[in-house]
């Protein structure tokens, strides 16, 4: 530099610009800093200071929210096995601008998923940056379509509703249509609690609105209903429905309808419908087909109620039980009708009425109990109300006022009004339950992802319908009825003593009016006879091989019955003599079999229980956060979580025991 | 061109400004790397088509240092008029973009004449001043001040016309600093300064004075101006008044700055480039490319090599060895520094939203012919300045 002056200085030009230039030069120089320096100012202050306030209105921008509703909260049987699940399955999409041949790429995809080439390929073409594909893959296309390779092609996890059980318990599910609904059974009753409240998630939009979802951006599992678990057994349920199919067949049955009660509890172990769908495979069955009938419908029950009016007039002291009534050698004129029994029949104590299931020692029955006391023996038996199974358009069913002679006499054996199966296998349990009306339920618990019960069931008594003596004299009657004299011997098991009326009841014909030759048979059977366990109603609508329920139903009840005594692992009963039983009640003790209501969800607790305020810790290994949450309430634990997914680690370990209230750390992890 | 016109010799070789034409490349290759991220799918990947312009522009640049510095001082005025004459020509045949007349379109290319008249100015301005230099008496006055002024009018208002403000003011711009470079008696420093308050306080009265609806004021300037330039002026003084209105260039390219942050969002994961928020984001808004992705720190780097460049070309000047040479170094450095505080200011919100490109890191071909064809200019300077 100092040298090139000294150079300068030497070589004087007429147009040398001189000092003044580089001084000028300076001058600018510094202008023009000082400018740019405003500008860095500037971008000081955009970048640094209001940097927030920008990114907020950045994000405003292009973060949309997108709605995605919640995962479907799963629907569990008593121990825990889910009968309805939401799994997450791929849906395919593209980003046609990234696509180098859309026809080619639209031909591709639709060969491998099945789809229209020229609908996907408008489609694609309509799409700047985002189009479906197909939404809701099998697992075999998503493998297909990530094996084409193409660019722009991604994958967003979406709920579908899967029932793992398929048929069984499928009209007590119902099921959820196409919009993410719940169209029938509970899937339509717990909507609400099932479907939780849908996640408003940030999803990219771009300058001309248009969405893109963000991969990966809504983890379900972090946004899930709340779980609904069932008194349903799988095991009972699949027990029942078999030998309700079997029946069915055999009797070359419209229908058929099976109800399995806990009669300490009232809790419904299982509940079936024949024939039956599966909810898998949405469209395959109209809405009346997946109607859960034996809940929600009404029927006449016939002979089936005449327990109900013995066990009334025998409290009520209006008949004794060695007290007999001619059965006028089967036809009794009542003004202008005739009551008929099936066989001709003379003298009949009340346990030979129902032995023989005579219809016209009924009506005498029910004459000496009077109208007003019939009705409310009923209505004291919980007909006439909703059993309150919480499923929507549950029948209430109607108990007429029998003015008439011969409404009180059809009403005695059962017809002229109307209940539901589920009715009258609670009237059942409340005769097996030493008289005491349990309310049926059917969910025993809703639980919210965060472990909040929304709604528990426990058992429920609603009444003393009648004293224990007069219950327990009615089962022992009843145990008659599979004697080889009575209307079902047939449901006579070995090793086990069953109790249990027939009923065979004409079906009301809605064209012509009156009553048709239609039959519905049915067999309501308690079993082990001396201390009830499961109360068995099956039902058999419009058999045409044989009408009586004796033949139709009473084999199906035995099986159930039989199979599911062996599971629960109840004792076979003890030979009694006759005269013991009695004694026992007239010595008005405790029912041998009371046992102290379950409680509905935790058979762990039960299993492994060691007694006292203690309690053992489940091994919650693997299961999803809100199940184990689930059990942990159940069995009175604290639980507390740690992370998000399954359960990895449990503190204290599975198998140690802990007082109750303790807590129970939870490390969960998502796969 | 005639090749007898260039000449190179040994002896010119180590007077190369490597400064200039080093950070000149630095910055042309950070605004391909730009815009390789500014144009990402579904947009054409323009930036191949950038790194052609750029060897066709270094290419032009040395042929422009190769000039013979007499050839320059011969060709100012033809050059000039030949320019002039292709902005009349635009009245008539220019293709329309973006309600503006700025391009011929020659087949597949579309040269934007304004900004040759940018060279054409400055070599014009220079011979002028060189020509009329008067060593007793050095200093101007406005008699002598009219033609060099009217040098400048000339081209600029024929830009406004286009309409093209941007352009119109960054020649007024480079035009206004060359006459001041020039020895101005001070009464004339004090017009041109006070001409400059007048326009700040057309503004004012114009579009920031509130008056209340039934008793407009007179506007001064508004009225004559088209609808889409005044929005824009409003639309720089008040930005967020309404986001997707005639300010929402302003309001996008600033969000796009501020949400950029210290360190950026990272290369192609800039948001609001990537959602297309910003429309000709990778011709006069790559800046907030730059600052979206790349953050305050990156922006204080470019900045610098800005600086850079303006000195090394400043150093040029101050070394040139007559008034023509160094009335050239002057205009380039002003036309370079004008246009990169333009459009930066513009990005940034401190002026309004003209059409106007950054020099090195927009896309555009004859935005980068004429900037290098420019520093071309410098590097013939830089090593002719012992030559006599």
């Amino acid at each position: 530099m100092r040298t090139q002056t000294h150079l300068r200085a030497a070589q004087v030009s007429v147009d040398a610009p001189g000092r003044w230039v580089r001084l000028r030069v300076a001058m600018l120089g510094a202008v023009l800093l000082c400018l740019l320096g405003v500008v860095l100012v500037r971008a000081v202050k955009l970048q640094v200071f209001e940097r927030e306030r920008l990114e907020g209105l950045a994000r405003d921008q292009y973060v949309r929210h997108i709605e995605v509703p919640a995962r479907r909260g799963d629907i569990f049987d008593r121990r825990g096995v889910p009968l309805a699940q939401s799994v997450d399955v791929d849906s395919v999409w593209v980003d046609p601008s990234l696509l180098t041949d859309v026809p080619r790429a639209a031909r591709a995809l639709a060969k491998r998923l099945s789809l229209d080439s020229g609908e996907l390929e408008a489609r694609l073409m309509r799409g700047k940056r985002f189009a479906w594909v197909k939404r809701q893959l099998k697992p075999r296309e998503g493998d297909a379509v990530r094996a084409l390779g193409l660019p722009g092609v991604g994958y967003t996890k979406e709920p579908r509703r899967f029932y793992p059980q398929r048929e069984l318990a499928a009209h007590v599910l119902g099921m959820v249509g196409t919009d993410g609904h719940g169209l029938e059974g509970l899937e339509r009753a717990f909507e609400d609690e099932l479907s939780g409240e849908s996640a408003q998630v940030p999803g990219l939009r771009d300058a001309r609105g248009r969405k893109a979802l963000v991969e990966g951006a809504a983890d379900p599992e972090d946004h899930t209903g709340a779980s609904v678990t069932l008194t349903l057994d799988r095991h009972i349920q699949y027990v029942a429905e078999k030998a309700l199919a079997k029946a069915v067949h055999d009797a070359r049955a419209v229908a058929g309808m099976v109800v399995v009660m806990d009669p300490a509890t009232g809790e419904v172990l299982a509940l079936a419908n024949h024939p039956r769908f599966n909810p898998n495979l949405p469209g395959s069955a109209t809405l009346a087909q997946m109607r859960n009938r034996a809940a929600l419908d009404l029927y006449e029950p016939g002979s089936t109620m005449k327990p109900f009016v013995v066990a009334a007039a025998l409290e009520a002291g209006a008949v004794g039980p060695d007290q007999t009534f001619d059965c006028e050698q089967g036809a009794l004129r009542i003004g202008s009708h005739t009551i008929n029994d099936s066989h001709a029949y003379g003298l009949l104590t009340p346990e030979g009425i129902l032995r023989v299931s005579s219809n016209i020692g009924m009506t005498k029955v029910a004459q000496r109990l009077g109208r007003e006391r019939l009705v409310a023996a009923f209505q004291s038996f919980g007909f006439g109300e909703r059993s309150g199974l919480l499923l929507p358009g549950e029948g209430k069913g109607s108990l007429p006022f029998p003015r008439a002679d011969v409404a009180l006499a059809t009403q005695s054996f059962g017809q002229g009004l109307t209940a539901t199966v589920v009715q009258v296998t609670a009237a059942y349990a409340a005769l097996a339950n030493g008289g005491q009306l349990m309310r049926p339920f059917l969910v025993s618990r809703v639980v919210d992802p965060d472990g909040v019960v929304l709604l528990e069931n426990k058992p429920t008594k609603v009444r003393q319908v009648v004293s224990q003596g007069t219950a327990r004299r009615v089962v022992r009657m009843l145990e008659s009825v599979v004697s080889k004299g009575g209307t079902a011997p047939r449901a006579a098991m070995p090793g086990y003593r069953v109790a249990g009326k027939t009923g065979t009841a004409q079906k009301v014909d809605t064209v012509a009016g009156g009553y048709s030759d239609k039959r519905i048979a049915s067999f309501v059977g308690m079993v082990p006879a001396e201390a009830p366990r499961l109360v068995v109603h099956v039902v058999v609508d419009e058999p045409k091989t044989d009408v009586y329920g004796g033949l139709v139903a009473a084999p199906a009840v035995r099986e159930i019955a039989e199979a599911s005594l062996a599971y629960m692992g109840v004792p076979p009963s003890q030979a009694v003599s006759r005269g013991q039983v009695v004694a026992e009640v007239g010595r008005e003790e405790p029912p041998p079999a009371a046992e102290p209501p379950r409680p509905a969800v935790v058979e762990v607790s039960v299993a492994g229980s060691p007694g006292g305020g203690a309690v053992r810790i489940p091994d919650l290994q693997g299961q999803v956060g809100r199940e184990a949450v689930a059990r942990l309430v159940g069995m009175e634990l604290t639980p507390r979580l740690v992370g998000s997914g399954r359960v990895v680690t449990q503190r204290p370990a599975a198998g140690s025991v802990v007082e109750k209230g303790a807590l129970v750390t939870l490390e969960l992890a998502s796969r | 061109m005639d090749l007898m016109q260039m000449r190179v010799e040994r002896r010119m070789v180590p007077h190369v400004p490597w400064g200039v034409v080093l950070t000149a490349l630095v910055l042309a290759l950070i605004g391909i790397w730009n815009l390789a991220s500014a144009a990402r799918p579904p947009h054409t990947p323009v930036w191949k088509a950038q790194l052609a312009y750029l060897g066709i522009s270094v290419v032009a640049m040395g042929v422009v240092a190769a000039l013979k510095f007499q050839f320059l001082q011969r060709i100012a005025l033809p050059f000039y008029v030949v320019n002039l004459l292709a902005l009349v020509a635009l009245r008539f045949v220019g293709h329309t973009a973006k309600g503006a007349e700025s391009w011929f379109n020659l087949g597949p290319l579309r040269i934007q004449p304004a900004e040759f008249m940018k060279i054409g100015l400055i070599l014009m301005m220079a011979k002028f001043f060189h020509d009329d230099f008067r060593p007793s008496d050095d200093r101007y006055g406005f008699l002598r001040l009219v033609r060099p002024a009217l040098i400048a009018a000339v081209p600029t208002v024929l830009v406004l016309a286009q309409p093209d403000l941007g352009t119109a003011m960054m020649l007024g711009l480079t035009s206004l600093t060359l006459l001041l470079f020039a020895r101005v008696r001070w009464p004339v420093a004090v017009v041109l300064v006070t001409g400059l308050l007048t326009v700040s306080v057309v503004i004012w009265n114009d579009y920031v004075r509130k008056s209340p609806p039934d008793q407009p004021h007179a506007t001064l300037l508004r009225h004559r101006l088209k609808k889409h330039q005044s929005a824009r002026i409003s639309g720089w003084l008040d930005p967020e008044s309404d986001l997707r209105g005639t300010n929402y260039h302003s309001a996008q390219s600033k969000i796009a700055v501020g949400s950029g942050g210290l360190t950026g969002k990272g290369w192609q994961k800039g948001t609001q480039t990537g959602l297309s928020f910003l429309p000709e984001q990778h011709t006069d808004f790559i800046f907030s490319v730059w600052a979206e992705e790349q953050g305050f720190l990156a922006c204080v780097g470019l900045l610098a090599l800005y600086a850079m460049l303006l000195l090394y070309s400043l150093g040029v000047a101050s070394q040139a060895r007559d008034r023509f040479g160094a009335f050239i170094a002057v205009g380039v450095t002003a036309m370079l520094f004008w246009q990169v505080f333009e459009n930066i200011g513009m990005v940034i919100g401190l002026l309004p939203v003209t059409g106007i490109t950054l020099p090195l890191l927009s896309y555009g071909g004859s935005s980068m012919l004429s900037v290098m064809m420019s520093l071309g200019l410098l590097v013939n300077i830089a090593m002719r300045r012992h030559m006599f």
